[in-house]
């Protein structure tokens, strides 16, 4: 390489140090991001191996990850405990007509509250925040009263008119994610609308829905997973329909055997009832997850 | 001739439209029993025929001196939720701003480790939590030779070594503590920090990297525009992840605090309950306004 100048040769250099302080960072990084995946991976993992071994599995020194008997009676076990097919069916309806109910009305208020500004939709959004803030069990003593005054409890009307009106677990945040959303969206499109003499529904539902769809997907997911792994609502709005919030329970004990084995026995149908209830949640989260961080980088929340 | 509104007014009646369904909702689910509970505190209630099919009698204090005064449960539990949060709030903030940072670089693999660690929001939420806490696998885990090498075992001795080398290094307990407690409890930081990562990818994404292009024509290091830029421009951003940190630890379906109210509201001891929650509300409310108008006055506001 004499052809090199001296300059070149040390520009080389620099290039070097350059080039393999970037390669060092990026090995630390990757060693810290998969240790990191590792902590939020391995229980799932842990769960997904124990549900397809069987006890003699759990004992034997030579197991430690792959099993020697594979087995399917820990999700079969697991699946019966669950209350089987019409209990997931049920539980899924729920899920679904809530997180509807939700997404519908949070879209709707979320818009009203970032585009027409009175005194009173800022009491409200005050209000909106109140019930974020506030512990949802401070509320459920006058809220089951009402109902059980109605007779509306272990129906699943609570809970439908919960979501409608957003008022259940954590619904208040679909209401400030979407508000942030539509504030962060241009004025100029609906003022256009409004100059063409359409009026604010018309504008809404054809102008600004269209864009609000990748939120509107977030807080569906959002709202499906803490709906269907909710228990502090219908542990005591919906008592006696069965749930997989109800059934649960369940997986932790076996009626029929107290023996040492049947103990082992239950933690693996546990692992199986686990990965059965979060398989769902697991495959949506997977459909959905490229709207996640877009939508809400779009939603303007900085400012 | 009819008479026609100003556009204003047409705008005010859209936005109370709106907003209706939350308003009701909220007038119904939210304020009255709000109201209801901070009555009931100060009752008896039994079963019977008044009020919503209850009758109430021996108005006063006693709730409340039953609650903090006689027994104890409620009152360690209300000060272990606030030591946890104390401690809880900075870390999660300052470790899920850190992998915002690390997942905000542009490198091969990010999509997926992205929804890795977004992956805690789904799998340790409501029903997982209480079937997690499965003892005796977890138990054969940490205590089994065969697992020593990832079990928690392992990790115990790592964090005692890494202990007595900081306690050398004559750095204050508390620190020590701090350090050593975020380390052995990871797995439950990371799933706390899920939603906060989320929210600060999402800043770290608006900033408009001419400000950068900018800085660095300056002569600024990268360093100096993290101090300079980064954290100014989302510092709106970590007093909205502190504020959800601190009502996610307080309001979360594993804190002490809300099981016990919860109990309560099962077992029909509506006015223990309502006292509970009052209480514990206005401890939250008071916290928040503290931490609001402390961080309020830090950050910086682009306008």
């Amino acid at each position: 390489m004499s052809t090199l100048t001296k300059k070149e040769r040390k520009f080389d250099k620099v290039k070097f140090k350059k080039y393999s302080l970037k390669y060092v960072i990026s090995i630390v990084r990757l060693i810290f991001l998969i240790g990191m995946s590792f902590v939020v991976l391995f229980p799932l993992f842990q769960k997904i191996v124990f549900s397809i071994m069987t006890s003699t599995d759990l004992y034997d020194a030579t197991v430690s990850y792959i099993p020697k008997h594979l087995t399917t009676a820990n999700y079969a076990a697991a699946w019966q405990k669950l209350g089987g097919i019409s209990v997931i069916l049920r539980t899924l309806g729920l899920t679904v007509a809530c997180s509807l109910l939700n997404v519908a009305c949070a879209t709707l208020v979320g818009y009203g509250l970032a585009r027409f500004k009175s005194k009173v939709t800022d009491t409200i959004f005050l209000v909106v925040i109140l019930a974020l803030v506030l512990p949802s069990d401070l509320l459920f003593t006058t809220r089951y009263m009402l109902m059980t005054a109605t007779g509306l409890t272990d129906t699943w009307v609570p809970m439908l008119l919960f979501s409608a009106t957003c008022t259940g677990f954590k619904a208040s945040l679909y209401i400030f994610l979407m508000r942030q959303f539509f504030k962060g969206q241009p004025h100029a499109l609906e003022e256009a609308a409004y100059v063409d003499g359409a009026g604010p529904l018309k504008t809404f539902i054809s102008i600004m829905l269209p864009g609000a769809v990748s939120m509107m997907i977030t807080i569906f997911l959002f709202s499906f997973v803490w709906q269907w792994l909710d228990s502090s609502y219908t542990s005591i709005f919906m008592k006696k329909i069965e749930l997989i919030s109800t059934t649960y329970g369940k997986l932790n004990y076996d009626n029929s055997d107290t023996s040492a084995l049947s103990t082992l026995n239950v933690s693996l149908t546990k692992a199986a009832g686990v990965i059965i209830i979060i398989s769902p949640l697991v495959a949506l989260y997977a459909f959905t997850q490229r709207y996640f961080v877009e939508s809400i980088s779009r939603s303007g929340l900085v400012g | 001739m009819a008479k026609r509104k100003s556009l204003e007014a047409k705008q005010k009646i859209s936005g109370y439209l709106f907003t209706l369904p939350f308003a009701i909702g909220a007038l119904v689910f939210v304020i009255f029993p709000m109201i209801c509970a901070v009555v009931f505190s100060f009752a008896e209630i039994k079963n019977g025929s008044g009020f919503l099919g209850y009758n109430y009698s021996n108005w006063g204090f006693s709730n409340f001196s039953e609650i903090w005064m006689e027994t104890t449960t409620f009152r360690d539990a209300v000060f272990a939720s606030l030591t946890e949060m104390l401690y809880n709030v900075p870390v999660v903030v300052i470790f899920a701003f850190f992998i915002a940072s690390v997942l905000n670089q542009k490198f091969r693999g990010r999509g997926f480790f992205r929804s890795v660690m977004f992956l805690p929001v789904i799998i340790s939420a409501g029903l997982i939590v209480t079937l997690s806490g499965d003892g005796l696998i977890s138990s054969i885990v940490s205590s089994g030779d065969r697992f020593s090498e990832t079990g928690s075992g392992a990790a115990i001795q790592v964090t005692d070594v890494f202990q007595t080398m900081l306690e050398d290094m004559k750095i204050a307990d508390w620190m020590v503590d701090l350090i050593v407690n975020s380390v052995s409890n990871i797995s439950n930081i990371v799933s706390m920090s899920a939603i906060s990562i989320v929210i600060f990818i999402a800043g770290l994404q608006s900033i408009s990297p001419s400000i950068y292009e900018a800085s660095y024509m300056e002569g600024a290091t990268k360093w100096e525009t993290f101090w300079k830029i980064s954290l100014p421009m989302v510092s709106p951003l970590i007093l909205l992840s502190v504020v959800y940190t601190i009502v996610d630890n307080f309001n979360g379906s594993n804190n002490e605090v809300i099981t016990q109210i919860h109990t309560k509201v099962s077992q029909v001891a509506f006015d223990t309950a309502s006292a509970m929650g009052v209480s514990y509300s206005l401890i939250i409310i008071a916290i928040l306004v503290i931490v609001f108008a402390v961080l309020n006055k830090v950050v910086f506001y682009q306008d």
